[in-house]
């Protein structure tokens, strides 16, 4: 390749990094899940098969009820193949910690497994790492040490861990009920001193047992010394199988059961030859074993007796002990009661006085204390006394000089007074005088006036009146010639005349008349002034006397006035004083009648203290009297009681002796009938007897260790896949895509004439890069990380350790080749298209699609009428509708991926809730362990629980496993609870029997079936099955019907429809209670530990603690769940974030076109991620639908034998997955904005020309 | 004031640490209704100019005011707005929506504006009423020309920008383009400018202004346009 063209192919991966990163993650994505989940099975295998082989694991172990004789495992050496076998031995028990026995998940009796150990090659072993072959079934130890004297042992890590009371320190006890376990072992208790892994038990199943529940649940390692017998009850054989590595394989498989069968017909040999042998032994076994029974029964009964008689005679002496005790008790009390009575009375008495007197005191108290003031209240009056006398002598004084100063005054004021008076008289004789002068003046005036009125008008009037007629007759007589009446005329004239001149004449008098008069008028006044004035003279004189006077008497009344103040002044005082001092004299006379009070009363205490005293002493002597016989009879009664207390102690003691002494033959009766059982039964039994063998793949752990490896290998084969195949879609498309984005330099390199080869190098080299970095990565994430994930999650229930990294060439080849094939098909494909074309039409944008029509467009009408945004819609998917289908089926495949792991996390967390909850199956809440087996009828414990408060109804039951098969042959078979109900009828009101097929009426016969185990098993309803009990039996019942359940195998069982197949009764070793509703569960839990303190309890567990476990062992799955959304989110993020990248380098011109015409970039990122936005719809839609199904496949390969999973999602799971793909979608959309963002219109635009 | 004002406008790219100056010191008026035909070797910054009228770019320096708003102040949502209502483009290369036919090409734009004209009116007026619902790659490039007009012309644009609208055509489809941009100027009134390095066009203008290196070397009015059809190149 020329050295430009790889530096292009360079420069435009960096010039688009994200998109390259983006191919690489998808195909790391793709390949590391692919290869990863693939190689998570294989990788479980090979790490199982390593522990296997470095533990050295047994290959067969075969156990038989008779001992082996060395004829026996000689003979199985000598079978081809076997490599060489070990000796063991090994007792099943139930054991106990304390008093209380250990009870499981289910509730049922702990039995443990305890097997000899060669403790120095297991201490070898851990030391260095290598044993000898002969040490097998190694052990690991996981803490503390390996025992070191008899009597301790090892015990299971799982089991410690599972169960508080079991620890290093803590001692076990091998339950006394089985005499086989008393023989079999020298100590009784054993101590923990480590605990240890074993690779027989690689998960928490142990397989099964003949004791307890029929369920082994953990398992004990001593010391072979511990063991009291020498006979050898378990055989090791280990084989040869040369090139064989796979213990998990078919043909392992059948090698181990060819051995075993070969086993089985030595057995059937050995058993044969020693058939009548074996019978004799057993028959005399018997024999003494009932002798022995009869024997220990006619001594116990002797014994018994004895006893009885004993603690006859001693209940006689106490009874009588107990009367005379209670005859002296009554005496004593009659005695006391009488010198109480005196008692009583005397106090009675000496108190009343007491109270008396005290209160008596208490007033003197109080009067005394009042008349404390007396005398200084006498001395305070004494002086308020002498102090008012004083002043009454003061004020008389006073009195005195104000009456002198008074006489004084009264001489002087009457002087004042005549001085006074003479003042006055003269101002009135002026007075007088001045008004005879007005009058005077007054005369003067109208004679004045009078005058003025005669000589100016009278006189002058007249005398005019006179000079007219003068003038007037003048005329007249100067005519001369008087005619009559002149002549008349004239008389009158002149008579007139005359009169007017006397007129005139007698005025002229008067007013000569008037003026002397004036005269003397006005004389009389000027004397009487002259009076007025010598008279105002004299007042002068008088008034100056006065002001002396005056002057002297305001002397002498300030004197006086000074002299009646002070007087007033003292007085008041006085009586001020006088009053005080009467105020002081009646407090004085009160005090003085209170001290005479007190005096009496102090008298009449003394009387009383004397007669206190003397009662005093009479009370006391009554007290003594009492207290003495009180004191005294007490002793006596003690006495007695005491002697009575020890003869009824001894009584108990020797009752409890009693007690224990049946109990002890009961137990030891009960001890050897089961012996005695067990021994015919083993006679019955004895032509079936054989020996058991059990192949590795046999062993409960493995069994259920396989099943999670097919788990993980079918689920291998769907989830990647489709992840991968997703991936893979996603892939070519991008690289088509990435060639087509770059046609134009295709068309110019052709141009300039570079070869077709060139140009495919130039693309592929590009594939080939992004190829090799999604396959390194993928490749490790695939082969180290994914497989160890997978695997930690099954690590939390097996022991195997997780050897590393084991992966598988065909997955990694397929997986590297498949994806190497993706991409590189993919570019050629595009990379060949373009090279068809000419340069020129590559050089031009491509216009591939665009003109296509949508059958709708056919029909104008309805075309027409569509909204703008549908048109755009349905163009967006024609353009690029094969964008949009790969963006959808990636979208679906995620989405199926997510609502399947969801779905798988509801199915999941149904479980436990269906069997356990409020409205579940189990519908009681404690089931209680018993320590025996209980008469349905009279049992002590359930009349005692029934009759609690809180309980409603309680019922006993039998549950006991057994293994079930549905032929007769017993190919397969699993293990299940036969729940027999003492009262069949009521069987409804403890387990919820939800019929799924058939009937669930047990009372006509036949059992009714759990629903997993008849799906694994493929029961149906009619059918017969085959139970098989601890001792091998089979037995052969039809099933009824099938009902419905989560956890574990039930088959319910009437007791009539029992004792038919069984051939005998159903032992009722367990009480099933339901409690009142309001119970919380912490008053469930103290109702159950009340019980477990009785002896009759062994264990309980309640509805809560079951439900508990099973979550423990549920919460594996999530995290796969968890592993799977995970991934699956981030391939969608990357595959929706690389198709819209790749969507939008390629539409830019576009996107630069509708903003130029003026789109925000909210609407162009719409416009855009239309096509998005719809694959991502049509994705859901079909993801939540295929997701469904996938669901379905997918609870169908995962499940555990033993747990039923609902297969139903809730509708959250859709809602959430939809949730999640639509919030992956919107993170994918954001960094497009951005893009938008940044796309330069005027640049973009200019670009084609 | 006139209709389109440049004032002392500079365009400077930085490209690593050179500088190029696009435009210098652009300074021209145009007044409303006018066509003005912008003309210069290719280079000389007609599209720089063009660009940064129509909102699609920055300028550096100096002031851009368009029917009395300063352009050059707006933001990028006002920008975006100025674009959607005031100005419409046509390019040479027609810049169609393939996706899209004709006639939806203008609803796109319709969609947009509250202002719009009947799209299918508009197609009769550029002739092609009967070819609405083809498919740009199902027509000439002087139909698809012409339904770039149309769709530049259906939000009424106040300023219609061509640049080198008949760079891509022949002579005659040109003529016709061009008096079709002559005669929607006129029905609705707009300012329209221009961008050619062809001369030919020039007469047909009210105003030519011509460039060089990013700097106006002069600026003629002409009085009487010659109408469309007597132009030739």
């Amino acid at each position: 390749m020329k050295k430009t063209l790889f530096k292009d192919t360079l420069r435009s991966i960096s010039a688009n990094r994200l998109r390259f990163i983006s191919i690489i993650v998808i195909v790391a994505l793709g390949i590391s899940f692919f290869i990863g989940i693939k190689s998570s099975s294989p990788a479980m295998g090979y790490s199982a098969n390593e522990y296997f082989r470095i533990n050295n694991l047994l290959d067969l172990r075969v156990t038989s009820q008779i001992p082996f004789t060395d004829e026996d495992i000689e003979k199985i050496e000598n079978i081809r193949k076997v490599d060489y076998v070990v000796r063991s031995k090994y007792i099943d028990a139930v054991v106990s910690v304390g008093d209380s026995t250990l009870v499981d998940e289910s509730g049922t009796e702990l039995a443990c497994r305890i097997s000899s150990l060669n403790i120095e090659q297991a201490k070898m072993f851990t030391q260095t790492g290598s044993a000898d072959d002969s040490y097998v079934n190694r052990v690991i130890l996981k803490d503390g040490r390996y025992p070191e004297k008899a009597g301790e042992c090892l015990i299971d890590a799982a089991a410690v861990k599972k169960y508080e009371s079991l620890g290093i320190g803590s001692v076990i006890r091998l339950s006394a009920k089985d005499s086989a376990v008393n023989d079999a072992l020298n100590v009784q208790e054993l101590k923990i001193v480590g605990t240890v892994d074993s690779p027989m038990y690689i998960s928490d199943e142990r397989g099964n047992t003949q004791v307890g529940s029929g369920a082994l649940s953990s398992f004990v390692f001593v010391d072979e010394d511990d063991f009291k017998t020498n006979e050898i009850n378990e055989l090791f054989v280990k084989i040869n199988y040369d090139d064989i590595y796979d213990k998990f394989s078919d043909e392992y498989a059948s090698i181990v059961d060819k051995i075993a069968s070969e086993i089985k017909l030595i057995s059937a040999d050995a058993m044969s030859s020693n058939l009548s042998y074996l019978k004799i032994e057993y028959n005399n076994k018997i024999q003494q074993k009932q002798a022995e029974i009869d024997a220990y029964e006619a001594s116990s009964a002797v014994e018994l007796t004895n006893k009885q008689k004993e603690i006859d005679e001693f209940k006689a002496y106490v009874d009588s002990e107990d009367e005379i005790l209670a005859q002296k008790k009554e005496q004593n009390e009659s005695e006391k009661a009488s010198l109480k009575q005196t008692l009583d009375s005397a106090t009675n008495r000496y108190n009343t006085l007491k109270s008396e007197y005290e209160a008596n005191v208490k007033a003197f108290e109080s009067g005394s204390s009042e008349i404390k003031g007396y005398t200084e209240q006498k001395k305070l009056y004494d002086e308020i006394y002498a102090k008012y006398i004083e002043e009454t002598q003061k004020v008389t004084e006073l009195e005195g000089e104000m009456e002198i100063a008074k006489a004084d005054l009264e001489t002087k004021r009457a002087l004042y007074d005549s001085i006074q008076s003479k003042i006055d008289s003269r101002n009135a004789e002026i007075k007088r005088i001045n008004n005879d002068i007005l009058s005077l003046s007054g005369e003067i005036d109208t004679l004045r006036g009078e005058l003025s009125m005669l000589e100016n008008k009278t006189i002058p009037d007249l005398k005019k009146d006179i000079s007219d007629l003068k003038s007037k007759i003048a005329a007249l007589e100067n005519k001369g010639a008087l005619t009559d009446y002149e002549t008349a005329l004239l008389i009158g004239y002149n008579t007139e005349l005359g009169r007017k001149e006397s007129q005139l004449k007698s005025s002229e008098g008067k007013a000569n008349d008037c003026n002397s008069k004036i005269a003397s008028k006005t004389n009389s006044i000027t004397e009487k002034n002259n009076s007025v004035n010598t008279l105002k003279n004299e007042i002068k004189t008088e008034e100056t006397n006065l002001a002396a006077v005056k002057s002297s008497l305001t002397a002498a009344q300030t004197v006086y006035d000074n002299a009646q103040k002070s007087y007033n002044d003292a007085k008041s005082a006085c009586e001020s004083s006088e009053k005080i001092l009467e105020n002081h004299k009646a407090a004085l006379d009160k005090l003085t009648s209170g001290q005479t009070k007190l005096l009496e009363l102090n008298k009449t205490i003394e009387n009383q203290k004397k007669e206190l005293d003397s009662l005093s002493i009479t009370v006391t002597k009554a007290q003594v009297r009492y207290s003495l016989k009180a004191r005294n009879s007490g002793r006596e009664l003690q006495k007695a009681q005491y002697d009575l207390d020890n003869a009824k102690s001894r009584y108990h003691t020797i009752d409890s002796e009693l007690t224990e002494l049946k109990g002890k033959i009961e137990s030891q009766k009960s001890a050897l009938s089961q012996d005695l059982k067990k021994l015919k039964n083993t006679l019955n039994n004895i032509d079936s007897i054989t020996w058991q063998t059990t192949t590795q793949q046999q062993l409960a752990g493995h069994i259920s260790f396989k099943k999670s490896m097919d788990n993980i290998l079918s689920m291998s084969n769907i989830f990647p896949i489709i992840f991968f195949i997703t991936a893979m879609i996603a892939c070519f498309v991008i690289m088509m895509k990435n060639v087509e984005e770059g046609r134009g330099s295709i068309g110019l390199l052709k141009a300039f004439g570079y070869s077709n080869f060139t140009i495919i190098g130039k693309y592929s080299l590009y594939s080939v890069l992004a190829w090799l970095g999604g396959a390194f990565v993928g490749g490790l994430l695939g082969t180290c990380v994914v497989p160890s994930l997978v695997y930690s999650i099954y690590d939390i229930v097996y022991t195997v350790p997780n050897v590393g990294a084991r992966f598988d060439l065909k997955y990694i080849l397929i997986g590297l080749g498949v994806s190497f094939a993706t991409t590189m098909i993919a570019t050629f494909v595009a990379v060949f298209r373009e090279l068809r074309m000419y340069p020129a039409a590559l050089m031009r944008p491509k216009m591939v699609g665009y003109n296509r029509r949508s059958l709708l467009e056919r029909l104008p009408d309805f075309w027409g009428r569509l909204p703008y945004g549908i048109v755009l819609l349905i163009r967006t998917v024609i353009r690029s509708r094969k964008r949009v289908a790969v963006g959808s089926i990636a979208i679906a495949c995620c989405t199926a991926l997510i609502l399947s792991s969801l779905g798988l996390f509801n199915s999941v967390t149904d479980v436990s809730e269906s069997q356990y909850g409020e409205d579940g199956i189990f519908k009681y809440d404690v089931q209680f362990v018993l320590n025996a087996n209980q008469n349905p009828n009279e049992s002590a414990v359930l009349k005692n629980v029934s009759l609690n408060d809180s309980v409603t109804a309680a019922m006993l039951i039998s549950n006991i496993s057994m293994s079930l098969s549905p032929d007769s042959e017993r190919k397969v078979s699993e293990s299940v609870h036969v729940v027999t109900p003492s009262n069949t009828e009521d069987i409804a009101s403890y387990i919820n029997l939800d019929i799924v097929e058939g009937s669930a009426d047990i009372a006509n016969g036949g059992v009714v079936l759990s629903q997993k185990i008849a799906e694994n098993l493929g029961i149906f309803s009619g059918d017969m099955i085959y139970l098989t009990d601890s001792d091998d039996v089979v037995h052969c019942v039809k099933v009824i019907g099938i009902v419905k359940n989560y956890i574990d195998h039930y088959a319910y069982i009437s007791q009539k429809t029992y004792e038919e197949v069984f051939f005998e009764a159903p032992e009722y070793k367990y009480l099933v209670c339901t409690l009142k509703d309001y119970l919380t569960d912490e008053e469930i839990s103290a109702f159950a530990a009340e019980y477990l303190k009785t002896e009759d309890v062994a264990g309980a567990t309640t509805s809560q603690t079951m439900s508990r476990t099973a979550d423990t062992a549920i919460n594996q799955v999530m995290i796969l769940v968890a592993l799977f959304v995970l991934s699956a989110c981030l391939l969608a993020m990357i595959v929706m974030y690389t198709t819209s990248n790749v969507n939008i380098s390629e539409r830019t011109h576009e996107i630069a076109n509708i903003k130029v015409i003026g789109f925000s970039d909210g609407e162009v990122l719409l416009y855009v991620i239309r096509e998005n936005i719809i694959s991502t719809a049509i994705g859901i839609i079909i993801g939540l639908v295929s997701g469904i199904f996938l669901h379905n496949a997918l609870v169908n390969l995962i499940s555990v034998e033993n747990v039923m999973y609902g297969n139903t999602i809730s509708l959250w799971s859709f809602f959430a997955a939809a949730w999640i793909i639509i919030t992956v979608a919107v993170l994918a959309a954001l960094p497009i904005l951005f893009k938008i963002n940044r796309v330069k219109m005027a640049e973009t635009l200019k670009s084609i020309e | 004031m006139s209709y389109i004002q440049f004032a002392n406008v500079s365009k400077i790219y930085k490209v690593g640490d050179t500088e190029i100056h696009a435009l210098s010191n652009v300074s021209f008026d145009v007044e409303q209704g006018e066509i003005c035909v912008v003309v210069g070797p290719s280079g000389a910054g007609k599209t720089t100019l063009l660009n940064v009228l129509g909102g699609m770019d920055s300028c550096s320096e100096g002031q851009i005011a368009v029917d009395d708003r300063i352009i050059t102040d707006f933001r990028k949502r006002a920008l975006m707005h100025y674009r959607r209502d005031d100005v419409g483009f046509i390019f040479q290369s027609y810049n169609l929506v393939p996706n899209l036919t004709a006639l939806e090409n203008l609803e796109l734009v319709a969609n947009l504006s509250n202002k719009a004209v009947d799209c299918m009116e508009l197609m009769h007026l550029v002739g092609l009423e009967k070819r609405a619902n083809l498919f740009p790659s199902q027509l000439s490039g002087g139909e698809q020309q012409r339904v770039a007009i149309a769709r530049a012309l259906v939000k009424k644009p106040k300023v219609l920008l061509c640049d080198e609208p008949t760079g891509a055509l022949d002579y005659e489809t040109g003529i016709q383009i061009l008096r079709l941009i002559k005669r929607a100027s006129e029905i609705m009134n707009m300012t329209v400018l221009i961008i050619t390095h062809n001369n030919a066009i020039s007469p047909i203008a009210d105003r030519v202004i011509t460039m060089k290196s990013g700097r106006i070397s002069k600026i003629e009015l002409n009085d009487t346009p010659m109408p469309v059809e007597r132009i030739e190149w």
